[in-house]
Parts: structure tokens; sequence; C-alpha cells
């Protein structure tokens, strides 16, 4: 039971501290439990370098699994106390490779360690290209695809939720392939669109709206995509990471590299199977028929209202809508590759049947990545992602079609069967079980999306690429309600194709001159168009249910066609320059002319500059004995985002800046048909643009044991696109026009810290925090509230407030039930109580972004255990829970909240809700801040526990690996709110964030696999 | 083998940078028209025109809700109803926020606009088949509906000239199409809104065909024009008008009064409706307006009883009889002139030829005193609605002659727009009667409307109308 007193909340957040402490005490015991054994044999020795014989200072030597170590001095020399013959001694040094020596009976130990290309080559995905790691002044976010393997993660926004510093993904709802909110670094947009961009293999993905919203959002355009190809993500941050997006990079870049084989590697083969049980995560508690007859009841009588004959009998709704969920995945991989060939070959299927009844999800993906070098200057290769998905669909949120809004608000004495087993018609809020049963809502989904190249060495140092990508979606999605789901019955069916292509031919020159100097050039240029069609037909009146196509329907309702496009046309160069491999400067400039711009500002130009400081290589810290590398960068740049009109009506989305003229019924007069202005001609239409200032600082330390990478960050966003009113003589209300200001600062934190690095048992953790403060710093003063200050309207409960973060809830504040007087209280907007507010007393109490975000992950194996941890948290945020103003409102004829029955009865009681006969009962659920809660959790996202079968590998000519695993999602959750803390019903809207109406809460799932490996 | 190389790389390179080019970019939608393609060719451009007289269709523009709001602010109707800004404009306590007010300013100058576009694109349409006499007959047409909308506006906004003379603040006169650049224009004067008028009505006179079913025709400018030199009381440009409409053979008397929506020989110019094709927006209608319940009409504006008085001083006139309908739920009279409030199909009358008579007459009287040909001009009107013939010896001064004409204008043309007018144009109190008698007189200040307050805010050039 929900009690709203302040004190219950602070207990109940402690109590679930508690629980989290408990938590953290069990890792932090584990980790001091280290033992720490004393049979000393000491070792000396001479470490040189195996190129130059030179001795090398500063050299790590380690016994492994250990913190007991050293480094060698100047001379190269170092001296060490082992326990005993079996130690392991570790010598590892920058651009060396390590080394292991057991020690045995030696009691010299010289070593020469050589240089490791490797070593130096790890490196990073970028945009157009990699660059090492170690010269990297980007700020990228890495998620490998090892971080999520074993884990039933099943979109690719999953798997950067609490794993990437300053990326924060707002799940929808429990709704599968429901929309994600992905914010990198802060929303940065008001009026036009807020996601990253996301590009596969370099090809820039289409993520419009392909499905119908249901209630809710429409569905992730992402779903498609199939986690288990990916073998890395970058996330791009910064400005000097961005820029090369020009106009698309101001919401951050997330490039995802799929699978790949290796030259000369022995094919393998990989079967992963897995199976898995769901339920949600939390439920209303809703009144019974009894429960609610007898609330009714009494409260009519105490409000002086004539009573209600209500019918006998009950049934539970919820219960009958709720059910255990399956989960089910296979995939099939095979990869390897020849001295000239690699390949990647991979089948992946998955079913999903959630724990709300009607809601099933079947996708089928194949991928072939390919790889071949045709001469020893010419390479070709090709990516080829398909997919095909089938999502049986239901209605959510804002729905009485859906089947938890539907069960939470149905009369409870309602019956769902007539007495001869036949369906019931409920009447306004729909009979779900019937819809469930008899009613279609599919949502078919295919994707292709691929690349081909080829790269040729013009000279050594200088490579011509040339690379042609689509991306191709097409969604068809039918709808089909019977007689008495919608009396005549109804239909409807659309189909939606994305047909996007693109090339991009970069040229690049990559040489380090001397041994003072680097020099690395791309100059690139790239043409990309995507043409999307709708057609639609809908249609009422069925002589039957058993005819399923709307071409049946006897009154067509709607015949709709239409067709947008938009073109990109691009250039753009990075240069990497780097002095003594310790100095780093790049710059980066992008001129992006894109259809939607107003010709007056057809091209915009974007650009960065960073630079870099390797000071672990300065003479000063060269022989530190706690920092293996240090890095000091710092950038500065620009990014747009050219998400222009993309909330806008879809016959002009992708024309934003034309005046335009339409047709239809409007424009027809007296038989003949003709055409009215529609949009004003907005010639000056420009992206969003971004400023970005970062600095930071990448550490690593203790032997590599402790890695640090932590940044500043300031963006301004300017230009930012707002619907500004017109004088009416201009013959239009309003223009979208380039005005109004924010800014994103914060700090992203990431810490990697191998806390036991042992023989047979290891513990790994890392955690990610991302601190944000969002300000809207200038809007157009056509909107005012009585303060003053200048706003955008968004929802009834929250707007774009100048001096606030964005997504600011803006309510009546709810006092609670006075003790002595049994009413309802609210407060005036100067604090005073009130029994009676008005919307003049609404005022900010909090926005719908978080102030933290993060992730905490641990890695503990021992010998083939592993334990894969995941904890992922926001805080600071607010959420408004919209149905809960229907299970609150005693008056009307919906079900209601158990709540509801702690109702005032005595002075001194503290209730829930007002005393039945006072005036403030029927008002009690007016919007307020009653049904504003915060939104601050930490979940124990994903769990995985495995097993590796070491012994099967060495009796088996047949497995080369073998694996079971047990993984559960959402396991446990502390938060302030007793329901889904995770509430964004609203989707990517950038003016709806942190609210929700009764929307499907994220599923709790256990799933048990294996995996093999031949 | 090495500087073909670089020579190949040198081209490439170059050639990468100068790929970006502007074609590429300038994608035109696929179910819109560009402000371009509007005016492609003669198809388009006549597409272009065909939706100005929509927007003039519009419930704000001519769709009746204007044309109530006169009737409001004077004596032939009571206000019913529920709408508060019709209210207040009935009780002469509007507020110059008045929503109603902005959509109807909003509405009307987009019809204005639109008709810009084509006043300024259809001569350069390059279209071979399109001639000249075409062109000029399209932008003549665009002209008309400028200067009805023009002149409608100027009446509701602005002080009759007859009362503050011509300097006096009218409307923005806006005659370019909108191309991005807001421009925020200052009202012009009472008398540079007339001649714009003038002159836009001027054009069509030549340029507009004898006959064009439910669009602008000649006589129906010249009617305009006549109106116009009415209002501004240059009585002789007035009476040579009407004549001229009345003598030119296209126009007759209809017989009875069922010509009403028929496109008979009586309209001079109606703007077409359908059921599928009207100004109804779900708030109203002239049918939803003016018709009672029963009929599916919102019943918003029954018969004053100064009006049911003016028809009772002579029992028997027809257009009383067979032009009402009794609503036995509220006890109240309506007019019948609009007889489908269900689709709201009725044409609207803008202009009907029974006008040209009333005008000559009353113009002749004005310029001669009593005088046999406005007697005989009434007479035919009064033969029609079953009443008896006037004789010249029955008036005892020109004055009087004068308000008996008003009175003849008066019941054949209530409910059509014209009373508040020809009420402050003759310098007469808008009502006789009741609480707000005392400041409905000519000149005071809620006799006119106020410029929108959201237009106020957003053009600093516009000044208020006194009492707002």
């Amino acid at each position: 039971m929900k009690n709203s007193s302040t004190n219950y909340l602070v207990e109940q957040w402690a109590y679930q501290l508690d629980r989290a402490g408990r938590w953290l005490l069990l890792f932090v015991f584990l980790g001091a439990t280290l033992p720490v054994l004393a049979q000393d044999r000491s070792i000396s020795g001479t470490v040189t370098s195996e190129e130059s014989g030179e001795a090398l200072p500063g050299v790590n030597v380690i016994e492994k699994g250990t913190t007991i170590g050293t480094v060698t001095n100047i001379e190269g020399e170092y001296r060490l106390s082992v326990p005993n013959a079996e130690s392991v001694i570790e010598f590892s040094f920058i651009g060396f490779a390590s080394q292991e020596v057991t020690v045995g009976n030696q009691g010299t130990i010289n070593i020469e360690l050589a240089s490791d290309i490797q070593a130096l080559q790890e490196v990073v995905v970028v945009g157009y290209g990699t660059q090492s790691e170690r010269f990297n002044t980007q700020q990228v976010a890495k998620v490998s695809g090892a971080d999520f393997e074993n884990q039933p993660v099943v979109n690719v926004q999953e798997v950067l939720q609490g794993r990437a510093a300053g990326v924060q993904v707002a799940n929808t709802s429990g709704v599968l392939g429901a929309q994600s909110a992905v914010r990198i670094r802060g929303a940065s947009s008001i009026g036009a669109g807020n996601q990253p961009l996301y590009v596969v293999d370099g090809v820039p993905l289409n993520d419009g709206q392909y499905s119908n919203t249901f209630g809710a959002e429409s569905l992730n355009p992402l779903q498609n995509l199939n986690p288990n190809e990916i073998e890395s993500i970058s996330v791009l941050k910064d400005a000097s990471a961005v820029a090369i997006y020009g106009s698309r990079g101001a919401n951050g870049v997330i490039l995802i590299t799929t699978k790949q084989g290796s030259f000369g590697e022995q094919t393998n083969i990989n079967v992963d199977v897995y199976t898995g049980w769901s339920e949600p995560t939390n439920y209303f508690d809703m009144m019974n028929a009894d429960q609610y007859r007898q609330f009714r009841t009494d409260y009519r009588a105490a409000q002086g209202q004539d009573p209600i004959d209500f019918p006998d009998g009950g049934f539970d709704w919820a219960n009958a809508v709720l059910q255990t969920g399956r989960v089910n995945q296979a995939t099939v991989s095979a990869s390897g590759g020849s001295e000239k060939t690699t390949f990647y070959l991979g089948a992946t299927y998955y079913n999903e049947e959630a724990f709300t009844i009607g809601n099933e999800i079947d996708r089928l993906n194949g991928r072939l990545n390919l790889k071949h070098e045709a001469t020893d200057k010419l390479r070709v290769g090709a990516n080829l992602g398909l997919s095909a998905l089938d999502n049986d669909r239901i209605n959510s949120d804002n729905s009485t079609f859906a089947p938890l809004t539907s069960a939470y608000l149905q009369t409870p004495y309602i019956q769902p069967f007539n007495d001869d087993g036949t369906f019931t018609n409920t009447g306004f809020v729909a009979n779900v079980l019937a819809i469930e049963a008899l009613s279609k809502r599919e949502l078919i989904s295919r994707r292709t999306t691929g690349n081909m190249y080829a790269e040729y060495d013009l000279l050594p140092d200088l490579t011509l690429k040339t690379d042609f990508g689509t991306d191709m979606i097409q969604t068809e999605e039918t709808i089909r309600d019977p007689d008495i789901v919608e009396p005549g019955g109804y239909g409807y069916k659309r189909i939606i194709q994305d047909n996007k292509w693109l090339n991009t031919t970069t040229l690049d020159y990559d040489r380090q001159l001397n041994e003072q100097h680097y020099i690395g050039v791309s100059l690139g240029a790239s043409y990309e168009t995507s043409t999307i069609n709708r057609i639609a037909v809908e249609g009422s009146g069925f002589v039957s249910d058993l005819l399923p196509n709307v071409a049946n329907a006897a009154t067509p309702t709607t015949t709709s066609a239409d067709e947008g496009q938009w073109a990109l046309s691009s250039q753009f160069a990075r240069l990497n320059y780097r002095f003594q491999d310790r100095y780093l400067l790049e710059g980066a400039v992008r001129r992006d002319g894109s259809s939607r711009f107003g010709s007056e500002n057809r091209y915009g130009v974007f650009w960065a500059v960073s630079g870099g400081w390797i000071l672990s290589d300065e003479a000063f810290l060269q022989n530190s004995t706690v920092i293996d590398n240090l890095k000091l960068s710092v950038s500065y740049g620009t990014s747009g985002n050219d998400r222009i009109g993309e909330l806008n009506p879809f016959n002009v989305r992708y024309y934003p800046s034309l005046g335009l003229y339409e047709g239809g019924p409007l424009g027809d007069y007296g038989g003949t048909p003709g055409i009215i202005p529609s949009q004003p001609a907005n010639p000056n239409l420009q992206w969003e643009e971004t400023t970005q200032l970062d600095i930071s600082v990448n550490a690593s330390m203790f032997d590599s044991r402790l890695g640090i990478e932590a940044s500043y960050y300031i963006k301004q966003t300017d230009n930012l696109l707002l619907e500004v009113p017109l004088p009416f003589t201009t013959g239009f209300q309003t223009i979208n026009q380039n005005t109004g200001e924010l800014e994103n600062r914060g700090v992203d934190l990431l810490i990697n810290g191998e806390i036991v690095r042992g023989q047979n048992f290891n513990w790994s953790a890392s955690l990610n925090l991302g601190y944000l403060q969002n300000e809207v710093t200038s809007l157009p003063d056509d909107n005012q509230d009585p303060q003053g200050r200048n706003f955008v309207p968004g929802t009834a409960s929250q707007r774009v407030i100048q001096g606030e973060p964005i997504n600011t809830f803006y309510l009546i504040r709810y006092n609670g039930i006075n003790p002595q007087t049994g009413n309802a209280e609210w407060l005036t907007a100067d604090g005073e109580v009130t029994t009676s507010p008005s919307a003049a007393d609404r005022v900010i109490v909090g926005s719908a972004i978080p102030n933290w975000t993060g992730g905490l992950n641990n890695t503990l194996s021992y010998k083939g255990l592993t334990l894969d941890v995941l904890f992922n948290f926001v805080a600071g945020n607010k959420i408004f829970r919209g149905g809960q103003r229907f299970t609150d409102n005693p008056a009307s004829s919906f079900n209601k909240s158990t709540a509801l029955l702690n109702y005032w009865q005595n002075p001194g009681d503290d209730a829930y809700f007002p005393a039945l006969d006072r005036e403030t009962a029927p008002a009690f659920a007016q919007r307020s801040t009653a049904q504003l809660e915060d939104g601050d959790f930490i979940r124990l996202r994903r769990a995985t526990l495995a097993y590796n079968f070491p012994t099967l590998l060495q009796n088996s000519n047949v497995f080369r690996s073998a694996r079971v695993y047990v993984s559960g999602q959402n396991l446990l959750t502390f938060a302030r709110t007793d329901l889904e803390p995770e509430l964004n019903g609203g989707g990517t809207d950038p003016l709806n964030q942190g609210e929700g109406f009764f929307t499907p809460p994220l599923a709790r799932t256990i799933t048990v696999g294996v995996s093999l490996g031949f | 083998m090495k500087y073909s190389h670089i020579l190949f790389t040198g081209l490439l390179s170059g050639g990468l940078l100068l790929s970006g080019c502007d074609e590429e970019l300038e994608l035109q939608p696929q179910q819109t028209l560009s402000a371009d393609a509007a005016f492609a060719d003669e198809l388009t451009a006549q597409g272009s025109l065909i939706g100005v007289y929509s927007l003039a269709q519009d419930l704000e523009v001519y769709g009746s809700m204007p044309q109530v709001i006169a009737d409001y602010q004077s004596d032939n109707v009571d206000f019913i109803g529920s709408f508060p800004t019709l209210q207040d404009i009935n009780d002469y306590a509007t507020l110059s926020d008045n929503g109603s007010l902005s959509t109807l300013w909003r509405d009307n100058y987009e019809t204005i606009l639109a008709a810009n576009a084509v006043i300024a694109s259809v001569p350069d349409v390059d279209d071979p088949g399109f001639t000249a006499e075409e062109k000029a007959q399209f932008v003549a047409e665009a002209k008309f509906l400028r200067a009805l909308i023009y002149f409608q506006m100027v009446n509701l906004f602005a002080n009759p000239i007859n009362v503050e003379g011509a300097g006096a603040l009218g409307i923005p006169i806006v005659n370019d199409p909108f191309t991005g650049e807001v421009e925020l224009p200052a009202r012009a004067t009472v008398g540079e809104v007339h001649t714009q008028i003038q002159q836009d009505l001027q054009e069509g006179v030549t340029a507009l065909p004898e006959s064009n079913l439910g669009r602008a025709t000649s006589g129906a400018a010249q009617a305009l024009l006549s109106r116009l030199h009415l209002y501004r009381g240059e009585y002789q440009q007035a009476a040579d008008l009407a004549r001229a409409v009345i003598d030119g053979g296209v126009y007759e008397l209809a017989s009875n009064y069922a010509f009403f929506s028929q496109n008979t020989s009586e309209e001079v110019f109606s703007l077409q409706n359908s059921a599928t094709d009207n100004g109804r927006t779900g708030s109203g209608g002239w049918a939803s307006y003016y018709s009672p319940a029963e009929s599916g009409g919102r019943g918003d504006a029954p018969f004053a009883q100064g009006l049911i008085d003016a028809y009772a001083e002579e029992p028997g006139d027809l257009r009383f009889s067979t032009l009402i309908e009794y609503s036995p739920d509220s006890s109240l009279i309506f007019t019948d002139k609009f007889s489908d409030a269900v689709t709201n199909s009725d044409n609207v009358p803008v202009i009907r030829v029974t006008e040209m008579y009333l005008s000559l007459a009353e113009a002749l009287a004005e310029l001669n005193g009593i005088n046999q040909e406005s007697v005989d001009l009434v007479n035919v009107l009064r033969t029609r609605a079953g009443l008896t013939e006037w004789t010249v010896g029955q008036f005892g001064n020109q004055e009087e002659f004068i308000d008996a004409i008003l009175v003849e204008r008066r019941k054949e043309l209530a409910f059509e727009g014209h009373r508040r007018m020809d009420l402050l144009r003759k310098g007469k109190a808008l009502r006789s009667s009741g609480p707000t008698a005392d400041i409905s007189n000519p000149g005071d200040p809620k006799t006119i409307m106020p410029i929108p307050q959201r237009e106020i805010d957003l053009n600093s050039n516009l000044v208020q109308n006194d009492g707002y």
C-alpha cells in the first residue's frame, strides 16, 4: 500500500539503501579477502629491449595474480620477492609485448622485451576510420560485443544502457519493440529530434516513424537490429568526434561495427541457444469487485448522490491480461578466413511472448560479412545484414484497447464473457480479452542494411576507398477488429518503405614522416538520399469477421499514399598530427548541404580542433611506478542537428523550408479542385548548432589495473528550432525559426579496475557515471508564464521554461490529507494551503531529466565460472504517473486503486484519501504533484552466471568450447517509487519525457542457455 | 607509374570536393506543391485561384461568422447561445483578446495573401496555352476576392468614412505574397483601403467575363463598386453602377423568394457551397447560426422583436411569411433563407440584384429627393413581396423617403450581412432600444471591432482602435 507521508518515503529509501548496501558490502568483503601468503624467494635481473639492447627503465615486474610487484630502475634492474617457485612473474611495459616467466629455481631472470606493434595498434572506431587508442584525442565511449555476450539483450539501445558514461537510455515501456530514448550528453533539441545518429559499418541508419502509435509511441525504428552481430560500439561524444558527421553530429553518433572473421583463422562455428521466462516488475494494486462496490456506495452516499444498484459478481481483469512471458533465441554463426579472405556468417532466430497477453515478436536475422584481398593493393568487401520481424502488437498507455490500461480501468464487476461463452462488448473500455482473441494488430518489418566497398593503395601510405551503402526498410502494418470490438468491423493496412542509398569516397594518407613527426590526412565526400513511401487503406463495415482483408470493407475511410525524400551532400576532411608521439593535434571539418535546409542556408560548415598531451611519456612521469599512461586532451568545435521538420506532419516533414500548397477537400470550390497555401516559405531555415568544449583526462595506473577516463564538457546549442507566431498579415499563423538556446554541461567518468588479477580468480569492475546539468537559456517571448518566464508548452504536466532544464514539471503542489480536517490540501503559488487550487497555482516542481546516470559492472571469474553483474542507475529526476489521475478518481465508473480505501475517517488519521464527504474528495485526483514521484532508481539490470567446461574441451574432438549460463534481467530494483521507476511513455518526444499512462512496466526475465563452439 | 597515380589522386580528390551540387538537394514534395509549382502552368494556376475561392468559403470569411457578428451588433437578431466571444460582441463588451475576432482576422488575411500570390504569379506563368486574356481574368478574379475581403474587414475594424472621414485608421493593406520575410505593415487609412478596393474592382469590370457561375464577373465587380460608392456617399457613381448592373441584361429579379441557393439570375455573386464543400468547421455556418435546433441548427440568431415589428407594420409581407421558420421549442422565429443546417450546403448570397434596385433607389433619392424612378424601383420589390405600391405623393420629405427605402432594404436583405453598415453609413444608431442603445451610435468605440491583441503584440506598427 502506498503511503504519501514523507517519513514513509524516507524510511523506504533507507530500507532500499540498506538492501543495496548489503550487496555493496558483499563486494567489498570479497575484495578484501585476497590471500596474501608469505614464503619469500628473491629474484633479480635486468630488462632490456630486444631491438636495441638498451636497458628499459620503468618496466612493471609483478607476480601474476597478486599485487606484489616493482618497476625497473634507470638501469633496467629490478629486485623482487615472490612466495614460491610456482610463482609467475609478468614483465610489462607500454609499447612492448608482456612476458611471463615461471620462477622455478632461478635467482636471476634477465628479460628481453620485444616491442609490441599490437599494443600500439589497439584501435578505436571513429568517424570514417579507426585511430590508435593511445593517440586518440576524441572522446569515445566503447562497448564491446563481449560485454553483453550470453545476455538476453534484444536491441541495440539496451546494449548501451548503463555501459557508457554520459549516455542515458530511457526505456519507454515493457511492450515488445518499444522505443527507447537515447540521450548522449543531454538533450540538445526542443523542436527537432533528439536521437543520436546510428551508423552500422559506415551506413547511417534510417530511423523514422515506421509504425502506428497505438496509444503510446511508435515502435523502435531499430528493432530489426540484432545485438548478436555487433563486434563493438563506439559512442562519439565530444566535438572532435562528432564534427566529422557535421549536421548530424550534435546529438552524438553511435557507430556500430559488426563481426568479422580473421585472416588465416580456422573456421569457428558457434551455436548459442537460450530460453527464458518473464513477468512484470510491478503491478498497480486495484480494487476487486466487492471493494469497488463498497467504496463507490459509501462514496456516493457520503457525497449525497443517489445509490447505484451495482451488479453482482466480479472479474480479475489484471490477472486475465498477464501471463508468464517466454523468450527463446537461437544463434548459429561461422567465422574464419584464409590468407586472402575472411568471412562472418550468422543467423539468429528470436521469439518472445510478453507477460501481457497478445504481445509477441518473432525476428530472424542473417548476416554475411566478407573481406578479400584481391591484390596487395586492392581490397574489396561487403557487409550485409538481413532481417525479418513480425511483431504481434498490443495497444498501450493512452488507449482503452490496451490490455493493461483497460484491465486497470475496467469496472471490476464487468464480465468478459456472456453466459454462452461468447465475448461481451464492454463499451468504451474495450473488452481486451476479445481484442486479444479476435483482433489483429501486426507489424511486419523487413530490413536490409549493407555496404560494399573497394580500397586501393595508390601509394604505400595513400589509400582510396569507395563505399556504397544501402538501408532499406519496409514495414507492413495490419489492423483488423471484429464486430464485437468495433461494430461492423474495422480494417487497416499500411505499407511503408524507406529506402536509402549512399556513396562515400575517402582518401587516406597516413605516414610517420620521421621519428618526430606523424601525419594523417583524410579527405572524403559523400552523397546520401532516402525516399520514404507510405500507402494506407482503412475501412469499416464487414459482412463477416471471417473476411480478414481490408478490401472487403464496405466503406473505405482512408486511401492515402504519400512520399517524401531527403538528400545530403557532404565533403569532409580530417588532419592528424603528432610530435614525438606525445603531442597530439587533430582537426576535422565537414560541409553539409541538405535538402531540408532553406535555400538561403543550404550548406553548413562544421569543424573541430583537439589537442592531446601524453604526460606519461614525459621524463617527469616516465619512471612513475603508479602511472602507466596519462593523457590530457582538449577539444572544441561545432556540429549540427538536421532533424528539423521531423516533428512536422508527414506530408511536409522533409520539406520544412519550402512554401507549400496543398489540395484535397480544403482547396476545392464549386466542384473544381483547387490548392491553398499550407506552409510558409522559410528560406532561412537551418540546422540547430551545438558548440562543445571538452577537457578530458585518460589515465591508466598500477600496471593497467586501474583505468580512469574523466571528461568535463560544456555543450551550447543555439539556433534551436522553435515554432514562432507570425502576424496573420503574412497569411500564416506560425513559422519554424532557428531561435532559442540551451546548454548541457557535465562530467563523464569511467573507472575500470581489475580488483583481483589471479590465476584462478579474477574480479574486475567498471563504473561509469554521467553528471548532467541542462538549462534552456533562451526562448522566444511569445509565451510567458505569470512569473514572466518565457516558455514553450509541452504536455499538461511539463513545459520548457527558460532558465530551467527542458522537460520541467509545472504543477500544483499537493500537500497531503489534513489529519484534523480530513480534507485534501494543495499549495497556492505562494505556498499557502488551499483546498481549491487553480491553474495559477502551478509552480516548477522538478525535471524529468536526471542529473546522474550510470552503471556499475562487476565481472568475477573463478576457474570456468564467470559472474557478470550490471547495475544501472539514474538520480535527480521526477516522473509523472498520469494513470493515477484515473485510478485515484473516486467519482468515475473506472476501477480504482486500493489506496483509496485508506480514506480519512477520524481526526488524526494518516490517510491517503480525504474523508468521503469532503468537497476535496471529487477533486483529489486533479493534476498535481500527487501524481509526481522521484524517479531515482538503482536497478540490477543484468546478472549472468556462466560456466565454461574445460574438460569437455580436452576430451573431445568435437567441441572447441562449451558453456552454460543463466541470466537475469531487472532482478532487483531499488527506487523511491513503489511502482515502475522507468517511466517514459513519451518515448523520443522532446517535449514529453518521464511521463507514463498505465505504461506497461519492464519485464523481469530469467534465461538459461548453452553456447557451444566447434 | 607513380606519377600517374599522383595525377589520378589529384583528379579524384578534386572531384570529391566538387561532387556536391545544388540540384541534388532541391527536392520537390510529392503530396504538396511548392509555391513555384503552384504556378507552373494554367492548370495549377487555376487550382491556386480556386483555392482563393475555397478560402473565402471559410466560416470566418464568407461562411457566416463576420456576417453573424455584424448582425449581433445591430438590430435584426437577438443573441442566443453559448459562445462567450460572440456574446461579448453582442453586448459591446468585447476585449482585444476576443478569440473569434482573432480567428476572423487570420482567415481573412489568409484569403487575401492567397489572392496576392495569384495576382503576383499568374502573369509570369510560362504556359503557351495560357492566354493573356485568361491570365488577366484570373488576376481580376483574385483582385475581386481581395477587394471583397478588404471591404468586409475595413467595415468591421474601422469607422465608416462618414463618421471619421477618409483619414481614419483602416486596416493593413498587404498586396504582396509572403516569401519568408516578415513585414510589419501599419494600418492604412480608410480612404486608402477604399482606393485599393476600387482599383481592384475597376480592373474586374473590364477583365472579368459577363457570366461565370460561382465566380467573379464584371457585373459582380460593378455591383460591389456600387456598394462601395454608396457607403462612401458617392451617390452618382453608386447609381450609375447599380443601373449598369440592372440594365446589363444578365440579371433579373426572381419572381418569388425561392431563389436562395438556386443560382438564378437574381444572384449576382454567390459563393457555391455543397454538402461536402462549405465553410463549416464544426462550429457553424449560415444555416447553423440562423436556423433553429429543430432544423439541425444552433438557433443562435433568431429575429429580434424590432425586425418582427418592422414586418408587422405592413401585414402580408411575403418576405416574412414565406421566409421564416417558427421554432415551437423556443417560441422564436428564425429566417429560412438558409435551409440546410445539417450539411450547410446553402450558397452564400454575397450580392444579388435586388440590392442594386435598392441602392439605385436610395442613391437617386439622395441625389434628387422624392422621385418617380426610386418609387418605381421599390415598387417592383414591394409587388414581389405582396405589398401595395408606393406613390410619390405619400412621402412628406426627402428624409422620410430615404428612411422608407432603408426600411425596405432592411426587410429585403435581412440576414445577408448588410444591416450593420446600412445603419452606420447613414449615421444611425445600431440599436434603438435596449441597455446598449446609448453606446451604439456611429463612432462609439465598440461599434467597431478591436484589432486582435495578438496582432498588436506581434506587429508594433499596428495602432489599436479607441476604447480597446
